[in-house]
This record gives structure tokens, sequence and C-alpha cells, in this order.
């Protein structure tokens, strides 16, 4: 079994705030649950890194927090895609 | 008919344009490391400027002593030794990217580090280091059936490239009055690195846009 490392992990997350975002204010946990294929304990733990790093914008409205992907967070996508693809000349994954 | 000291002249030139070539990757990789911090791409990083180091202190330490004599002074001795130390490291550190993408964090091979073991004489450190590349080539060629990116062929066509100069080199040592066969194997090496090259370029030229 190939395990996904935490670059991928992280990537994925990203992809599924990018991707799924379909009104721009961002989408909920279970949604990136379910797309990144995360467990609800480690997606959290995800989630507070990647707000804290400034990939993700996080806005709360009641008990609902949604996610969105910030401008570092695109930069930091097309610099995955770029070295994801350098990675993968060689043979190898991020 | 080139003379035996501008063959080795040839071959330390060659040695550290090869070191160039090399550290391109290296400084592509490093920023691959930096921008998304993947271990992946420090272990590239860390193989290549091991492996460029390698060659460039072969490269000077052969500039510098072309006229030496036998017996060779024990420091130079120690240098080669050095060199051909990083370079095994370096094709280790490659061999090592592969172990880890392609067996899972569990299941790292262990064949190549027990290896590394009988590594003290150059003679041992070059089988060793063909031992890597051919490792790193079988991965690259099962990675070419996966993915189907010319890219990845040249990739493995290149480290088949490299891996032949290290056999041509390592035959070498049986026979060293025929610098021939030494000179032979750094060309074919240097087409090696650019044929590695190659496929790198293309995010060479892309580094000014983002970086």
């Amino acid at each position: 079994m190939i395990y996904r490392t935490q670059v991928k992990i992280i990537a994925d997350v990203l992809y599924a705030t990018q991707e799924y975002d379909f009104d721009n204010r961002g989408i909920g946990v279970t949604t990136i649950i379910r797309k990144a294929n995360l467990s609800h304990p480690r997606l959290m733990k995800i989630l507070s890194d990647l707000v804290s790093s400034g990939l993700l914008e996080e806005t709360i409205k009641g008990k609902v927090s949604k996610y969105k992907l910030s401008m570092k967070g695109q930069h930091f996508l097309s610099e995955y895609n770029r070295f994801h693809d350098f990675a993968t000349t060689f043979g190898l994954r991020l | 008919m080139a003379t035996d000291i501008s063959l080795l002249l040839i071959e330390d030139l060659l040695q550290i344009l090869g070191a160039f070539v090399v550290f391109s990757v290296a400084l592509v990789s490093y920023y691959g490391y930096k921008k998304v911090e993947s271990p992946t791409m420090l272990r590239l990083t860390i193989a290549f400027l091991l492996l460029g180091g390698g060659f460039m202190l072969s490269g000077i330490i052969g500039l510098t002593n072309l006229d030496l004599q036998s017996p060779i002074p024990l420091w130079v001795s120690a240098v080669v030794i050095g060199a051909s130390s990083l370079e095994a490291a370096g094709y280790f550190f490659l061999a090592f990217s592969y172990m880890m993408n392609v067996r899972g964090f569990g299941k790292a091979s262990t064949v190549p580090v027990f290896a590394l073991v009988a590594a003290v004489p150059v003679v041992a450190l070059k089988a060793i280091a063909i031992y890597f590349l051919l490792y790193g080539i079988i991965e690259t060629l099962i990675s070419y059936l996966k993915v189907k990116k010319i890219e990845t062929l040249t990739i493995a066509f290149g480290l088949v490239l490299i891996a032949s100069a290290e056999f041509i080199r390592w035959i070498s040592f049986l026979y060293p009055t025929e610098t021939t066969i030494l000179a032979a194997s750094l060309i074919i090496r240097v087409f090696g690195f650019i044929t590695l090259f190659v496929p790198v370029l293309r995010f060479v030229s892309l580094r000014g846009k983002y970086i």
C-alpha cells in the first residue's frame, strides 16, 4: 500500500476547498472530509495548521465554520503542481 | 591522438561541467523543497548536492594534480576517496528517494542500506554507486510504466548512461594505464547528466516566473 505524504494530504485539502467552493463563500468541514478522504480529528488539526499558516481563511457563522482558499493557498497549490510535475519526471511522488 | 595528460585534463574538466549540471538540478529541487516543504525534494536536493560535490572535488583534485607521479601523496588519495564517498552517498540518496516513494514509509528496503557497510576503498564505492544507480533505473522505469511520461523515460535513459559510465570507470581500475577507458566513461557520464538535465530545463526556465 502506498501512503499519502503530508504534503499530498495538504494539497488534497486545498484542492477540495478550491474545487468545491462554488459560491466563493468557503466550504464546510463535511465536504472537505469527503473530498480529501480524512478523518474528522485529523482534518481539524490540519485545518487549524492551514489557517494559522495563512493558506486557508476561516469564516465562522454561528456554530458553522467555512474554509476558503487564500491567495497564499492558491500560490502554494500552483507551486505544488509545478513541483509535483518535477517529481513525477524523476518517477517520484511529492 | 591526445596525450594521457590532455585526456586527464578533459576528464577533469568534464567532471566540473557535470558538477554544474548536477548542481542546477539540486537548485531546482531546493526551490521545490523551499516552496512545498516536501521531503522528496529535500532528498533530491541532498542527492544532487552530494553528487555535484563529488564531481567538483574529483575535477579540482584532478586538475591540480595532473603531473603527479606515483606514489600519489596520502592527502590526494584521501580527497579522491572523499569525492567517491560523496558520489556514492549522492547515489544512495537518489535510491533512497525511490525507496521512500515506492515502498511506503514502513517498508523501505534495507538492501541498499546494508551495502553501505562495505564502503571503504574507491573501487568498493564505485561498485556501490552502480548498485544504487541500478536500483534507481529500475524504479524510474517502473514509474514510467505507470505515468507514461516521456520525461520520466528520458530520466531513466540518463541514469542508464550514468550507470554505464560508472561501470566502465569501475573497469578502468583494472586497466589503470588505459586512460581512454576513463575518458570514455566520463564522456558517457556527461551525456548521461545532460540527458538527465533536459527534462529539468523547463523547470529552470520557469524559475524567473515564480521565484
